[in-house]
C-alpha cells in the first residue's frame, strides 16, 4: 500500500527563531510612561468594537462558532469558513451584544474566507487598504473569541505578539493543509485555537494587520501555524477582485495542456472522475495512472465531478507540475505529474 | 503616535542589534541592512530602563514564589508567598496531588517543610504554611479590580518542574480578559470572575502567581484552556484573581474546608433585564421578600447588567457572606436585601478503597483522566527512596496515596478543623491588629474622650469615656436625659446608672455597646484584647461597613460567644487591620445590638475611633453615632474605676 506522502512546514525552523526573538524585543518604550502597563489600551479598545462573535451550526466536533471582523459601515463582515456559516441560521453578535442575522455574500475557498453581511450600519469598523499594515518585527494584538471564552457583551480574548515574517507558503495537499499559495503574516502570538478564526490582528495604533486564518497544522509536528491573512488580500476579498485560483484566467495557457487521461462521460459532466482510458506515451502512462482510478483533486482542487475536473485543467499550463490525487480500490495515490503540451 | 510607532520600530531593532552583539543569538534571521542604525543614544537608553525595570520587578518578587512538592520532595506545583509570616497560596489541585504536608523550593535553592492550613476545594485555592525562616520573602496580594485588558502579566512557577535549583521560570504575557468565566467540567474546578492571560501556563505552573508590573500577586495561575492540544500552553491561561482569594483568606486562615456561597436563586437575561428564574422558595433570600421574576440591579454594590456578570461575582464570595442585593419587584418598587449566603453543596471524597499493599495496578498512569490540565503535582509511590523522574508533562498523575489528606477532606465544611492551628492565626492576625493601632507603645496612659451622641437627625445626648492602658474604663453617657454609667475595674463590669451599683454578668455587659465601647477602645494595649470574653478564635470570613473583615469570636466558659470584626485591607488594597464592628451576635438580630468603629485617627500614638455607631441587623442599620469631640491625656485617677458611686463625676 503505498502512504500518501508526509508534508512539513518549511518555515517551521525560522519561526522558532523568531519566537526566541520576540522575548528579547521590548515594547515600545516611549508608550510606557510611568507605569508598565496600558501600551495596548488603545488598539484593544478600537478594535473590541470593530468585531463580532460567530454563531451557526456545528457538525460532529467541528466548532460552531468563530470570530469576525467588520469592515464596512453598512455591516460587512470577513471572517473564515466554516461548517457554522453552512446551517440555516447565523447568528453575528456585536460587542455590545446585539444579535443580527448574517447571510454569506462570497466566499473565497483558498484562503477560506467568507464574507457576510448583517442588516445593521455601525460607525465601528477596519478600514481596510491597499498596502500591507505592520512590517516584521512590529508588536501587534490580536482579538479573538478562542474556545468561546467570550459571551453575549462581554469583550474578545487578546493576545499579544509581534509579526514574525510576511511570506509565501505553498499549497499542501492532505486533507489537514491548506489549498493557498501566496503571501501571509506569521505572528508569534498562539491564535490557531478553535473558534479564533476571523479574529483581527492589529499594531498599536489599531490598525489592522489581517484577520487570523483557520488552524494549519503540521502533520509532522503537530504544531500549528500562527498567521494572519493580510489586510490588503480581505480589500481585494471584499471588493470582489481577489482571484480565485481555479478561475485564474492569467495562468491560462494559449496552448491547451494534456496529461493522457481521458474520463468516463458517458453518465455527463456530473460524474466522478474516472479514468477511462490513458493515452500512450502521455504524461499519465508515465507515471502509471490507470482506468478506473478515481481522481479526487487536482492542482489543490477537490475534484468531485467530471467538469470540475476540466475546469482546473484550464488552469494548468504545458509544463507545470501539479499533483494528482487518485483513489485505486481502497488506496488514495499522491502523483505529481508534469502536463505537455496538447497535439 | 506616529512618533510613538517610528521610535517603537526603532526601539524593537535596537534591541535586536543589542542581542546580536551581545551573542545571545547563534543566527540572526534578520538581514545586516535592515537594521536601523539612526537610532540615537536617547532611545537606547530608554530602551534599557525599561528593561531594567521589568528585571527589577521580577527581582523583586521572584523571592516569593515556591516550588510545591509532596512530601517525598518529587512531583510538584508552584505556589507564592503572601506574608512574612510564610503564609502561602497554592491551587487545591496541587495540594490534593501532594498531600497535607511537603517541601517548598524558594529560589535560594533551599527546600523548606510547610503545612496546609486550610483549602477551597470549589474555587481550587489552597493555603499553606512555611516554615523555617522568621521571615520568608513575600509578595502582598493585589487589587485584582484594576487589572485591565492589555496589562502585562508575569506568570511564575515551575512549569516541566525544570527548575532543579528551585529558581521559578518566568513567563511574560498581556491579559488576554477580565470578568472570564470558566465552568467546571469532569474535574476541572469552577474559575469564576477569573483573568485570562496569553503568558504561558503549563503543568506545573498550578498554583503558581500572576503578578503585575508593580510587583502585586493579582491571581493564582490554575488552567488553562487546551481541548485537543494535550495540557501544554496554546495562548490562553486563567488565573483565580486575588480578590476573589481575599474574600476567603480569613476563613482558610481559620482552618476551614471552605465551599462557595449561593443564594439558592438563578437569575437570566430577559428582555436586556437581568430576572430571576429560578429560586429556593425556603433559601434565605427568596424569605427577605426575592421572588420569580424580580429584577437584579445590584449585587455586592456593583451594577448587574448581564446575567453572567452575577454568576461570575457569586463565585468570588464564601458560604455564609452577607450578601447585599438590590432588587426591582415586579411594581417597580425597589428592594434591598441582605442575606448570608448558603454554602454549596460539597464533594465528600468517596469512600476509600483498601488498596491490597502490592496492589499492581496501584501505579498505573490514569489516563482516563485527560480533561484534567491541572494534576501536575506528585508521582508520590517512590517506594525505593529513590528520586523519579518528574511526571511526563502532558499526562495527569494520580493523586497523592495521602489517607491523611483523604481524612481531612472528609471534615464538614465550614468548620474549624484543628483549633491549634487556628489559635496561631489568630495570633497572628492580633498581632496584625496591635501593629497597625498601636503606633508606638505608651507606658502608661489614661484617656478622656468627650462624644457627642447623634440619632437619626439630631443631637441626642454626649458621653464621656475614660480608659487606662491597664484595660480600665469607665462610660460617663446622657442620652435623651437619661443617664448611664459603667465602669470596668479590670475584673468585673458595674451599672452605676442607679442608686445602687450592680454588677453586671458578662452577657449583660456584652450586649450593652455602650459599654463594650469602652473595651475596644484600647483593647490592643491588652495582653489578649476581649481577654474577658473568653478565648479567641478565627470564626472566617464577613463584612462589616461594606469591608471584608476577619470576624473573631471569643468563646467564654459558658461557649457563649462574642464577637468582633477586623479589617484586612484598606480602600487602596493595601493591608490593613483595624477593628470594625464588635457585636454579641454575628447578625446583631434581635436585641442584640453590635457597634461599628470607623474614622479612626492617630491619639497619642494610638490609632483611636472617632466615631462609634450602634447598629441592628446585617445591613447595620445606624440607631445612634457617637462623635468624637475631644481627647485628651489626663492622670490616673483610680477612683473613677471602682464599682462604687463615690467618684468625682
Amino acid at each position: 500500500m503505498t502512504k500518501p506522502r508526509r508534508t512539513r512546514f518549511s518555515f517551521v525552523h525560522p519561526l522558532m527563531w523568531l519566537a526566541v526573538m520576540g522575548w528579547l524585543l521590548v515594547v515600545p518604550a516611549s508608550v510606557f510612561g510611568q507605569s508598565l502597563n496600558g501600551a495596548f489600551e488603545k488598539a484593544i479598545e478600537l478594535a473590541q468594537k470593530r468585531m463580532v462573535k460567530i454563531y451557526g451550526a456545528t457538525a460532529g466536533r467541528v466548532d460552531g462558532y468563530s470570530s469576525g471582523v467588520i469592515v464596512s459601515e453598512d455591516g460587512l463582515i470577513v471572517t473564515m469558513q466554516g461548517v457554522y456559516l453552512d446551517g440555516y441560521n447565523t447568528r453575528v453578535v456585536m460587542h455590545d451584544g446585539t444579535t443580527h442575522a448574517a447571510t454569506v455574500l462570497r466566499r473565497h475557498r483558498a484562503l477560506q474566507l467568507a464574507l457576510l453581511k448583517i442588516d445593521a450600519t455601525t460607525p465601528d469598523y477596519f478600514e481596510l487598504s491597499d498596502k500591507p499594515v505592520g512590517e516584521k518585527g512590529d508588536w501587534v494584538v490580536t482579538l479573538s473569541n478562542a474556545f468561546k471564552v467570550a459571551d453575549g457583551v462581554e469583550p474578545m480574548s487578546v493576545n499579544l505578539g509581534i509579526i514574525s515574517l510576511r511570506t509565501n507558503i505553498d499549497a499542501r495537499f492532505s486533507p489537514r493543509d491548506v489549498a493557498y499559495s501566496g503571501q501571509l503574516v506569521l505572528i508569534d502570538a498562539i491564535t490557531s485555537n478553535p473558534g479564533a478564526g476571523g479574529g483581527a490582528v492589529v499594531t498599536v495604533d489599531g490598525d489592522l494587520v489581517g484577520s487570523i486564518g483557520r488552524v494549519i497544522n503540521s502533520s509532522e509536528t503537530n504544531t500549528r501555524l500562527n498567521y494572519a491573512v493580510p489586510n490588503e488580500l480581505l480589500k481585494q476579498f471584499v471588493a470582489g477582485t481577489l482571484k480565485a485560483p481555479k478561475v485564474a484566467v492569467a495562468e491560462k495557457s494559449d496552448t491547451p495542456p494534456e496529461l493522457g487521461v481521458r474520463l468516463f462521460t458517458l453518465g455527463g459532466r456530473g460524474q466522478p472522475a474516472y479514468i477511462d482510458r490513458v493515452l500512450r506515451n502521455s504524461p499519465a502512462a508515465e507515471v502509471d495512472l490507470k482506468p478506473d482510478d478515481l481522481i479526487i483533486s487536482l492542482k489543490g482542487e477537490k475534484i468531485g465531478t467530471v467538469r470540475e475536473f476540466e475546469s482546473v485543467m484550464q488552469t494548468i499550463a504545458p509544463g507545470d507540475e501539479v499533483i494528482i490525487i487518485v483513489k485505486r480500490k481502497r488506496n488514495l495515490l499522491r502523483i505529481p505529474i508534469t502536463a505537455v503540451e496538447k497535439k | 503616535m506616529n512618533f510613538r510607532d517610528r521610535k517603537s520600530q526603532a526601539c524593537c531593532l535596537a534591541l535586536v542589534t543589542a542581542a546580536f552583539l551581545t551573542g545571545n543569538f547563534i543566527a540572526m534571521p534578520l538581514p545586516a541592512q535592515e537594521i536601523n542604525d539612526s537610532i540615537s543614544d536617547e532611545e537606547l537608553k530608554l530602551i534599557r530602563e525599561v528593561e531594567n525595570q521589568r528585571i527589577k520587578v521580577i527581582e523583586k518578587v521572584v523571592g516569593s514564589v515556591i516550588a510545591i512538592y509532596g512530601p517525598s520532595r518529587q512531583g510538584g506545583g508552584s505556589g507564592v508567598i503572601i506574608d512574612p509570616g510564610g503564609i502561602a497560596l497554592t491551587n487545591h489541585h496541587v495540594i490534593e496531588g501532594a498531600g497535607m504536608h511537603g517541601f517548598g523550593g524558594l529560589d535560594d535553592g533551599e527546600m523548606y517543610e510547610w503545612d496546609l492550613i486550610g483549602t477551597d476545594p470549589g474555587g481550587d485555592v489552597a493555603i499553606i504554611k512555611m516554615k523555617g525562616m522568621d521571615e520568608f520573602p513575600y509578595t502582598p496580594l493585589g487589587d485584582s479590580d484594576k487589572v485591565q485588558v492589555g496589562d502585562w502579566a508575569l506568570a511564575m512557577g515551575n512549569p516541566f518542574l525544570l527548575a532543579h535549583d528551585q529558581v521559578p521560570t518566568v513567563t511574560l504575557g498581556v491579559v488576554s480578559g477580565v470578568e472570564r468565566f470558566q465552568e467546571g467540567s469532569g474535574t476541572q474546578l469552577v474559575y469564576g470572575n477569573c483573568i485570562q492571560i496569553d503568558s504561558s501556563i503549563n503543568p506545573g505552573n498550578s498554583g503558581g502567581p500572576l503578578f503585575n508590573m508593580g510587583g502585586e500577586v493579582i491571581g493564582i495561575n490554575g488552567r488553562g484552556s487546551f481541548r485537543d492540544r494535550g495540557r501544554v500552553n496554546v495562548g490562553l491561561g486563567y488565573a483565580i484573581s486575588s480578590n476573589q482569594i481575599k474574600n476567603f483568606l480569613p476563613d482558610l486562615l481559620a482552618t476551614k474546608i471552605v465551599e462557595h456561597g449561593t443564594l439558592d436563586a438563578a437569575f437570566s437575561n430577559r428582555d436586556g433585564k437581568v430576572v430571576c428564574s429560578t429560586i429556593d422558595l425556603d433559601s434565605p433570600a427568596a424569605q427577605a421578600g426575592l421572588e420569580l421574576g424580580d429584577e437584579l440591579l445590584e449585587f455586592e454594590g456593583r451594577k448587574i447588567s448581564y446575567a453572567n456578570q452575577f454568576k461570575n461575582l457569586i463565585c468570588t464570595y464564601p458560604e455564609d457572606w452577607p450578601a447585599d442585593l438590590l432588587i426591582r419587584k415586579q411594581d417597580g418598587s425597589e428592594l434591598n436585601i441582605n442575606v448570608r449566603m448558603f454554602g454549596l453543596p460539597y464533594n465528600f471524597p468517596p469512600e476509600e478503597e483498601q488498596p491490597k499493599p502490592d496492589d499492581p495496578g496501584k501505579d498505573k498512569d490514569q489516563d482516563n483522566d485527560k480533561d484534567d490540565e491541572g494534576k501536575d503535582a506528585e508521582d508520590k509511590d517512590s517506594k525505593d527512596g529513590k528520586r523519579r523522574r518528574p511526571g511526563r508533562p502532558g499526562r495527569p498523575q494520580k493523586p497523592a496515596d495521602n489517607a491523611e489528606l483523604k481524612k481531612y477532606l472528609t471534615n464538614e465544611p465550614g468548620v474549624v478543623v484543628d483549633y491549634d492551628l487556628n489559635a496561631k492565626s489568630v495570633e497572628y492576625l492580633l498581632g496584625k491588629w496591635r501593629n497597625f493601632t498601636v503606633k508606638s507603645k505608651p507606658e502608661t496612659i489614661a484617656l478622656q474622650i468627650t462624644d457627642e451622641i447623634r440619632g437619626a437627625e439630631k443631637l441626642i445626648g454626649e458621653q464621656k469615656i475614660h480608659v487606662v492602658s491597664d484595660g480600665r474604663f469607665r462610660v460617663d453617657r446622657t442620652v435623651n436625659d437619661e443617664l448611664q454609667v459603667f465602669v470596668f475595674d479590670g475584673e468585673k463590669f458595674w451599672d452605676l446608672s442607679d442608686q445602687q451599683p450592680r454588677q453586671m454578668d458578662l452577657v449583660e455587659a456584652k450586649i450593652e455597646p455602650g459599654l463594650t465601647q469602652g473595651l475596644a477602645l484600647l483593647a490592643t494595649l491588652q495582653e489578649k484584647p476581649f481577654g474577658q470574653f473568653g478565648r479567641a478564635v478565627l470564626d472566617g470570613g464577613d463584612k462589616s461597613q461594606g469591608v471584608l473583615s476577619s470576624r473573631m469570636m471569643w468563646l467564654d466558659e459558658d461557649e457563649d460567644w462574642f464577637y468582633g470584626w477586623l479589617s484586612l485591607y484598606d480602600d487602596n488594597g493595601h493591608e490593613q487591620v483595624r477593628l470594625l464592628k464588635i457585636a454579641s451576635d454575628k447578625n446583631c438580630t434581635g436585641s442584640n445590638r453590635g457597634l461599628t468603629l470607623s474614622d479612626y485617627r492617630e491619639i497619642e500614638g494610638l490609632m483611636l475611633p472617632f466615631k462609634k455607631q450602634q447598629i441592628r441587623g446585617l445591613n447595620e442599620r445606624v440607631e445612634w453615632t457617637a462623635n468624637t469631640l475631644s481627647v485628651k491625656a489626663t492622670e490616673v485617677d483610680d477612683s473613677l474605676f471602682r464599682g462604687t458611686k463615690d467618684s468625682n463625676e
